[in-house]
């Protein structure tokens, strides 16, 4: 979200007289949010160090116990399973998300009214929450009376229901379709706005170099709109680690707990097993990951600008 | 003259209720809560006060009772599977009943594993509420038709040939189910077979595991073997227990893992199936069951009222007519000295669960939501790793590391 | 430019080099195309839609049928014995999302005029930590954020969750706001100034009606995610009368009453995603140009 800081005033900017005499209303006007953002959000995040060094069971006393939460988690093989699983699907899920996302915009990119009719459609399941989203498509899998299994069986494709949330992989690629279904119009529309930031005269010039429209497409396009694929790429990245609502409902973290995801964990261990201080170095350890990816983002952003 | 007496009266107590309605909402879990709700509101009807019954999907009860607890949002009184009932107490959240219970004239009539599993140093803390014991039952019909005796029921071993013999009767027939999705599904069932050949999972105290015994080897490998044969209805991996009785019902099913309160479902819905019950033997014989079932306890620091109110509708319950049906709908009574009342309409295929229920155990553990009921514990995964893919070496190592971890750290 | 992006089309593509007939075949090939892919995107919620409205029995029977036999309510119904009732969780969700709308705004508007309008000390240092917490997911610091409203008395109650709601909402819609009232001109407000007017009067009748579509934004953000939102729902609402439409859903699919109810389900889902849905049609401008906010920076 370099982006975002960028945008921020610039100190070259003309000083204070040109806008508004009152300083002090001007801070006056931001006390509220600084009071939301200091109490529900700075504040928690110095207690979940905090707590990360008790052990802090949800009713009774904490005690604290130094590092012993996080030398427990270092051996502790399902949390560092669950991670090698977010990892994994946020790798197959970004990348079907871009293989779809990808050609959509390049479809829907057409100054016709019929293309702007496509573009809602298919940008319509990402304001449905992953809640509806994922109960939804409980009910199309669901291999007794869902319309996927209805369907395959009536085509002849398969002689009995298929059941996908017994074995992982199936479980897993169901939730991968889901997700691509839900969120792919997303990503198409950051790309699209990407695609459509490309000034005309770039690739006329282009063309009349002689380029072909794939060679223009990887030489010029591509590269410029760099910035709106960062910007998918780190979101898509970001809300996959963070991943859920999808799996605590399709396919509750089953088969054999291959499918539990970070976030999953740290539910199962603070709100389960009552473990909020183990919990806590768990949500460090996630944050600590969460932040490393995106500074390998960002690096890998400025390694290709420096070359241009 | 005495009519208008009456009519001051009849002012005179509504004026006192009013006063005085006091209500609380007691939570239990889903499968529970027909039960309670029946009760419950057979209780309002002829009380001023109220009863208010909340159900909670079984898997959400724990979190969602930790964080009412922790939020003081907490229910007045919990009507809770008894397995959780040592985590709660040693927890400190519950409310001595130590007293009320004794002083109940038909104390030592209570089902004695509910107490003992609401015991906790010395003090009670729950009353039963639904015991239930877990039995097989099957279709005799089936059964006559594949050939199979009735007595071959009473190994494990037997069960297996039984099933794979019931399997081949036709092609949508299955020999064998049960619940293979849910961990406190299958403590229930699943269990009985390792205590009938005399081992445990945990020791005695439940501070240490004894996950791996030859009878879990042997009862795992049994499964596996079911479920390769393809004698195992395919939905036992991943169904509820619902599909399970219609499964059962509708005759696709010869025998299957069931509990106590089946009979009654049975005669009421399906009359037309004919089946009996078995006890659940080990792998070469013996028997046991899982004495199961939900026991009334009350939040520590209720008000007195609450807490008045609470063991009012407890003995309210525990009178014959509400045993009677609380066993008309679950297929046994909260109290053992009323049997032959509670029992007096019903089949008697229900005394058969009776008579095993005296032997029934229960495992006595801190942990038992993390070890047993939870989707991603280690019970189950042992259950899909050791049945489904058939890995029963690997199943039983990697059980006994995680029984080991969670104990070692739940242990009070 | 990012308004563009849904409501009207723009002139920088390709023409068509070939011949009209080609073009014509080109143009039916997209045309065929371009409605597969809608037909991948909408029917499953069509499908949801459907089976909502049919007999229960027929959502088991026949799931794939599009047209009801019988038109019914009845799965609408049925909802009605879970909980509470289905008003009960629409109520719940509503005043989460109406209640995260009203005091987002109200915090926002004002924090954006004094990011955008006012000069005062250390105001870059807080735009930027204000901003940075946007990297942070909320999903880090649940369980500091549970102990927190159970000591403000606020656990299990949904004004507790609003204010968790705002706060994760408060970055983007400051961001939002701040650049709204930047695109409002100098001149316009230094001339209402010389004119007289007053500082009150100057933010309501010139510069908040300019920024109106900021506005719009962020209000529809803060109902989508609100509405939507599952996991901080789960955790800290615990009594079901307090439950959520998410938290119902869930609820429902793991059977409330040891059975699932699919066509209860489908009534449940259709009420859910059919608010956002339509808010979503009505307001899509003002979705994407708070999506592409930072895309095209």
């Amino acid at each position: 979200m370099s982006e975002t800081a960028e945008a921020g005033p610039s100190p070259e900017e003309p000083p204070v007289v040109t806008r508004e005499p009152h300083q002090w209303l001007g801070a006056a006007l931001i006390t509220p949010s600084l009071l939301f953002i200091g109490l529900l959000f700075l504040l928690p995040m110095g207690m979940t160090v905090w707590m990360s060094f008790h052990n802090w069971p949800l009713l009774g006393e904490p005690r604290f116990i130094g590092l012993e939460n996080f030398s427990e988690l270092m051996g502790d093989r399902r949390f560092w399973s669950s991670i090698r699983f977010t990892a994994l699907y946020t790798v197959l899920v970004t990348s079907a998300i871009f293989l779809v996302a990808f050609p959509l915009a390049l479809l829907v990119d057409r100054p016709l009214r019929i293309a702007g009719f496509f573009r809602t459609i298919y940008f319509m399941p990402v304001v449905i929450g992953f809640g509806a989203a994922a109960t939804l498509w409980t009910w199309l899998l669901n291999p007794d009376n869902g319309v996927f299994a209805e369907l395959l069986l009536r085509s002849g494709l398969v002689d009995a229901a298929p059941r996908p949330t017994e074995s992982f992989w199936p479980a897993l690629i169901v939730v991968i379709l889901m997700v691509v279904w839900k969120q792919a119009g997303f990503t198409m529309v950051i790309l699209l706005t990407g695609l459509q930031s490309v000034p005309d005269d770039v690739t006329e010039a282009a063309k009349i170099d002689g380029a072909g429209p794939l060679a223009r497409f990887v030489r010029v396009t591509l590269p410029l709109m760099r910035n709106s694929i960062i910007l998918a790429l780190v979101l898509n990245v970001t809300w996959s680690m963070l991943a859920f609502d999808q799996f605590f409902i399709i396919t509750q973290g089953g088969p054999r707990n291959s499918t539990v995801t970070a976030v999953f964990s740290i539910y199962l261990q603070s709100f389960s097993s009552y473990r909020l201080g183990y919990g806590s170095a768990m949500s460090l350890v996630l944050l600590v990951i969460l932040v490393a990816i995106s500074a390998m983002q960002m690096a890998i952003v400025n390694f290709r600008k420096a070359p241009e | 003259m005495k009519a208008v007496s009456l009519i001051s009266l009849a002012a005179l107590s509504v004026a006192t209720t009013a006063a005085s309605a006091e209500e609380v909402s007691i939570w239990v879990r889903t499968s529970t809560a027909p039960i309670l709700e029946e009760l419950a509101s057979r209780y309002n009807e002829s009380h001023d006060d109220t009863i208010d019954v909340v159900p909670v999907v079984a898997e959400q009860m724990v979190p969602k009772l930790g964080a009412a607890l922790a939020g003081g949002a907490a229910p007045a009184a919990v009507a809770m599977d008894l397995i959780y009932m040592p985590t709660f107490a040693a927890a400190g959240m519950l409310e001595d009943m130590t007293g009320f219970i004794d002083s109940l004239p038909y104390a030592d009539a209570l089902s004695p594993s509910h107490i003992r599993l609401g015991t906790y140093e010395g003090k009670k803390y729950g009353v039963p509420l639904t015991p239930d014991a877990s039995v097989i039952v099957y279709n005799t019909d089936m059964l006559a038709e594949a050939g199979v005796d009735p007595a071959s029921l009473e190994t494990l071993e037997g069960i297996k040939d039984a099933a794979i013999e019931i399997s081949a009767l036709g092609d949508d027939t299955y020999g064998f189910m049960y619940v293979g999705n849910s961990g406190s599904w299958m403590v229930y069932d699943f269990m009985p077979h390792i205590w009938a050949a005399g081992d445990d999972i945990l020791s005695e105290d439940g501070r240490t595991q004894t996950v791996d015994t030859p009878a879990m080897r042997e009862t795992l490998q049994l499964y596996a073997d079911m479920w390769a044969a393809g004698a195992t209805h395919p939905t036992t991996r991943s169904g509820n227990g619902n599909a399970a009785v219609e499964a059962f019902a509708s005759g696709q099913v010869g025998i299957l893992m069931s509990g106590s309160y089946i009979v009654n479902l049975l005669t009421a819905n399906y009359p037309d199936v004919a089946f009996n019950i078995a006890p659940i033997p080990g792998p070469d014989g013996g028997r046991a069951t899982f004495a199961g079932g939900d026991d009334v306890t009350m939040v520590k620091g209720i008000s007195d009222e609450k807490k008045a109110l609470v063991e009012d509708f407890i003995t309210f319950y525990l009178q014959p007519e509400q045993q009677v049906l609380i066993t008309e709908m679950s297929g046994m009574p909260s109290r053992t000295d009323i049997a032959d009342v509670a029992y007096a309409d019903f089949d008697e295929r229900n005394l058969i669960a009776y008579d095993v229920l005296k032997s029934g155990r229960t495992p006595y553990t801190y942990a038992n939501d993390e070890l047993f009921v939870s989707l991603t514990g280690p019970w189950l995964e042992m259950l899909e790793t050791g049945i489904f893919d058939g890995d029963v070496d690997g199943a039983i190592e990697t059980a006994s590391d995680r029984f080991e971890q969670i104990l070692k750290r739940t242990n009070p | 430019m990012s308004d563009a992006t849904f409501s009207e089309s723009h002139a920088d593509d390709i023409p068509l080099e070939a011949t009209p007939a080609i073009d014509h075949v080109k143009r039916a090939l997209y045309i065929i195309l371009g409605f597969a892919i809608a037909a991948i995107f909408i029917m499953p919620i069509v499908w949801s839609v459907a089976n909502s409205f049919k007999l229960p029995a027929e959502t088991l029977s026949d799931p794939v049928r599009l047209i009801p036999r019988n038109v019914s309510l009845d799965n609408y119904r049925n909802l009605d014995t879970v909980g509470d009732g289905l008003w009960s969780f629409v109520r719940n969700s509503l005043f989460l999302a109406v209640g995260t709308v009203v005091v987002t705004l109200l915090i926002a508007v004002p924090a954006g005029y004094g990011f955008s309008k006012f000069r005062f000390p250390g105001q870059n240092v807080i735009f930027v930590v204000i901003l940075a917490t946007m990297m942070i997911p909320f999903q880090s610091i649940l369980t500091p954020l549970f102990l927190i409203l159970v000591k403000l008395r606020l656990a299990n109650s949904l004004t507790g969750l609003v204010l968790i709601y705002v706060t994760f909402q408060l970055p983007f819609s400051i961001f939002m706001m701040r650049n709204a009232f930047d695109a409002v001109p100098k001149a316009l407000i230094e001339s209402a100034r010389i004119d007289g007017a007053s500082q009150w009067a100057l933010m309501r009748r010139i510069t908040l009606p300019l920024a109106l579509p900021g506005v719009a934004t962020v209000a529809m953000f803060a109902f989508l995610n609100s509405w939507n939102e599952f996991l901080a729902a789960l955790i800290f609402l615990s009594q079901e009368e307090k439950f959520s439409l998410p938290v119902m859903l869930v609820n429902v699919t793991t059977g409330i009453r040891g059975m699932i109810d699919w066509g209860a389900l489908q009534a449940g889902i259709t009420i859910t995603m059919v608010p956002c849905i339509l808010l979503f049609l009505t307001l899509q401008r003002y979705y994407v140009r708070g999506l592409v906010a930072g895309a095209v920076k």
